[in-house]
């Protein structure tokens, strides 16, 4: 082959160096164009559907939290065994599927056996998490009364653990606010024990027992903290008692089988991230290799065209450059498309970590609102409950002044038969008076005639002293006579004595009636005059309670309003936190495209610098050979 | 006194707070002053007439015949009718009468008292305001 090839003309050697060098050349350039092409446009599909299952998955978490958070809460739930959110799961999850499925295809096409094994790990840890997370939802739906129950012990003795703190801080000041959470526990409670076995009830009842006493022994002014805390322990420890049952039936669902299925979704995301990872250094290998393929063929080349620039004329040079130059161009090319996707991938990168720090912002924001809403939610229920205890105390007040209205009302008719029997006291009180004036005259007379009967008692002694011996008997009779008289004429004047003081005592009497009546007549106008205060009472109490009714109807549509913002503010706040989830991948993945990117603008651009090098060198020689 | 008249008796009487006797022989018998009629121009001591069953007597009131001071006429209430001789009477006008005092009688309250025993004939006659027969 050596003497042949010495053999042929110059022309010849000319001729297939330069035929030669132009197919190594051209070779170089169409492998190095559709290697570096390949890789790039078959690894970006692939990117793109492992962030679609990581999206798909992502969804699929969220709604299964979803269903925790609100269908375990909900009675429907448990009544229906039909669950909102599973529509939704199941969804995601076939979306999941038919990509992993178009990425194990790609796979299996290009041949990378390793790639298609991952998939298949995520395909099976995905089925595994599904169908797992399907049995504790089964079950759950199954036992809804005990899972349901569960939810409301945990609620009911994180309620108890607030009030129970609050007491202790602060026993005066908190305790509207312990009755609050009571009150909520109470709720959740009864809702559980609706349908819970019927002896739960006892350690919880006697527990409360104790608690509304220490609240209301507070409300009262006593000292309760020790009381209150004392009530709190017990009601937890009846939580404990039905959680231990729980545990006996073989419910332990949140502590054994919620653990269990959170196994493969734990999985699968490292799994996606190391897919991911795989396809970027698979990348990045294969350009490497490529890069130095390009780069040690166009030394060889060079080195072989210096060999043969010593024999061969500048029309093999410039056919070299010409070639060298078109190389460059395609290069350049590349350079420019990679330049141009890298600075959209930062675009893109720049512009989502935007939207994920507006996004986080805003969920934080909307975080804080929701719980302003909450304590505004909890501030307006004390003030209905306040408000209502204003409407019981004004109902009190107006009651107890409608007592005291009948009360002045009796009052005063009993003054008025006091006065009416005083009246009559007076009339008797002046019969009596008339009646010992008659009585003194009727004693005049008596007197007058015992008088007279002296006198006719004297006349007779007289006859009877004239008639001499034989009037004597008539004397003695006529003295008896008059000592008769006599004791008559005593007997009356004791009888005006005794007039006199009765008459003195009747007048007493008289004045004194007076008196009274003059009082009593007092105290009917002071009655009245509380009777009108009374009334005056009762009728603007009447009116306040209309007032503090209507206020009470007012705060307790602003609870509903606030509770809608709250339910409103929460689901825009899953929003959020579901946007900046996927904003965070999508820069997480345009970080990794961006590096990528470098990487091939780097190998680019020493491809580039190494072409112009060789040009550089080319053009020296040729114009070296025109010379 | 004479004996037969120690034996009848003493009636007493007030005037003008003094106490007074007056033998029962002489007395007829006292009545009350609701019949004394005033007379005109008549003595000072001349309290005025009674009609005393259709006869027509002469009143002397003592107090002013005895010329003793105190009450006034119109507080003596009682009036004394005496038999002053020869079947005529008169009145004697007193504060009040007092008792019957006899042998029998026990002796008065308060002690022993001595009292004025007054003769209404030699009264009247002395003072002359009894003229003259009785008239019927």
């Amino acid at each position: 082959m050596a003497g042949t090839f010495e053999e042929m003309s110059i022309g010849t050697k000319l001729a297939v160096s330069f035929a030669a060098v132009l197919f190594l050349t051209t070779c170089l350039g169409i492998i190095s164009y559709f290697t570096l092409n390949g890789l790039v446009n078959e690894s970006i599909p692939e990117l793109e559907i492992d962030g679609k299952i990581a999206v798909s998955i992502l969804q699929m978490r969220r709604y299964e939290k979803d269903f925790l958070m609100e269908d375990s809460k909900s009675q429907k739930f448990f009544a229906s065994g039909k669950s909102q959110y599973i529509d939704t799961f199941e969804g995601y999850y076939t979306q999941a599927m038919k990509n992993i499925a178009l990425l194990r295809t790609i796979r299996e096409k290009k041949g990378d056996k390793e790639g298609a094994y991952r998939v298949d790990e995520l395909k099976r840890l995905l089925v595994e998490y599904r169908t797992k997370f399907y049995a504790y939802e089964l079950k759950v739906r199954e036992k809804g009364d005990a899972g349901y129950g569960i939810v409301a012990k945990m609620a009911a003795k994180r309620a108890m653990l607030d009030g129970n703190l609050g007491a202790i801080q602060d026993p005066d000041a908190n305790i509207i606010y312990a009755r609050s959470e009571l009150h909520r526990a109470q709720g959740i409670e009864s809702l559980y024990l609706s349908k819970a076995d019927i002896s739960l009830q006892e350690p919880f009842h006697s527990a409360m027992d104790s608690v509304m006493a220490a609240i209301a022994n507070s409300a009262a002014g006593k000292e309760t903290k020790d009381a209150l805390i004392f009530g709190a322990k017990s009601y937890a420890e009846g939580f404990d008692e039905v959680a231990a049952i729980d545990r006996q039936i073989g419910l332990n669902l949140y502590d054994g089988m919620i653990r269990e299925y959170k196994v493969p979704v734990h999985s699968i995301d490292p799994l996606i991230e190391k897919d991911m990872q795989e396809v970027w250094d698979s990348i990045d290998r294969s350009s490497r290799a490529a890069t130095y393929t390009v780069l040690f063929s166009a030394l060889a080349l060079l080195g072989l065209i210096i060999v043969l620039d010593v024999l061969i004329l500048g029309s093999i040079t410039r056919s070299l450059a010409r070639t060298a130059g078109r190389v460059e161009s395609a290069s350049h090319q590349m350079f420019a498309t990679a330049d141009g996707v890298n600075t959209a991938t930062m675009s893109v990168n720049r512009t989502m970590q935007e939207i994920s720090r507006g996004t986080e912002g805003q969920s934080r924001e909307l975080l804080e609102s929701s719980r302003l809403m909450h304590d505004a939610n909890t501030t307006t229920k004390d003030m209905a409950a306040n408000i209502e205890n204003i409407t019981a105390e004004a109902q009190g007040v107006a009651q107890r002044a409608q007592e005291g209205g009948e009360s002045a009302q009796r009052a005063r008719q009993s003054l008025g038969e006091i006065s009416s029997s005083i009246g009559e006291s007076a009339l008797s009180i002046k019969e009596l008076q008339k009646v010992s004036v008659e009585i003194g005259d009727m004693s005049d007379t008596i007197n007058e005639l015992a008088e007279q009967t002296n006198m006719l008692a004297l006349n007779a002694a007289i006859e009877a002293s004239r008639a001499g011996d034989a009037g004597k008997g008539f004397t003695v009779v006529s003295d008896e006579v008059r000592k008769l008289a006599d004791q008559s004429s005593d007997a009356t004047e004791q009888i005006k004595k005794l007039l006199r003081q009765v008459q003195a005592t009747a007048d007493g009497a008289a004045q004194t009636i007076d008196r009274g009546t003059k009082r009593i007549d007092a105290g009917r106008v002071i009655v009245g005059e509380a009777l009108e205060s009374l009334q005056s009472i009762n009728s603007s109490v009447k009116q306040i309670s209309a007032k503090i009714s209507t206020l009470g109807t007012a705060a307790q549509e602003n609870a509903l309003k606030i509770d809608k913002c709250t339910a409103n503010i929460s689901e825009v706040a899953a929003i959020a936190e579901r946007t900046a989830v996927g904003s965070e991948e999508v820069c997480a993945s345009s970080e990794h495209m961006a590096q990528a990117m470098k990487d091939v603008v780097v190998s680019a651009k020493q491809l580039e610098d190494e072409v112009r090098a060789l040009q550089r060198l080319l053009g020296t020689t040729g114009r070296g050979n025109g010379r | 006194m004479t004996g037969k008249e120690s034996e009848c008796g003493t009636a007493t009487f007030h005037v003008a707070g003094k106490e007074f006797g007056i033998s029962l022989l002489c007395t007829r018998e006292v009545i009350g002053r609701f019949a004394l009629r005033h007379v005109p121009n008549s003595p000072q001591q001349v309290a005025g007439i009674i009609s005393l069953r259709g006869r027509i007597l002469p009143v002397i009131d003592l107090a002013k015949s005895l010329g003793l001071e105190g009450k006034t006429a119109a507080n003596r209430k009682k009036i004394i009718v005496c038999d002053i001789g020869k079947g005529r009477l008169a009145g004697i006008l007193v504060d009040d009468v007092g008792g019957i005092i006899g042998q029998e009688s026990p002796a008065p309250k308060g002690g022993m008292a001595t009292i004025t025993i007054i003769n209404p004939e030699s009264l009247l006659m002395q003072e002359g305001t009894v003229a003259g027969p009785e008239v019927r």
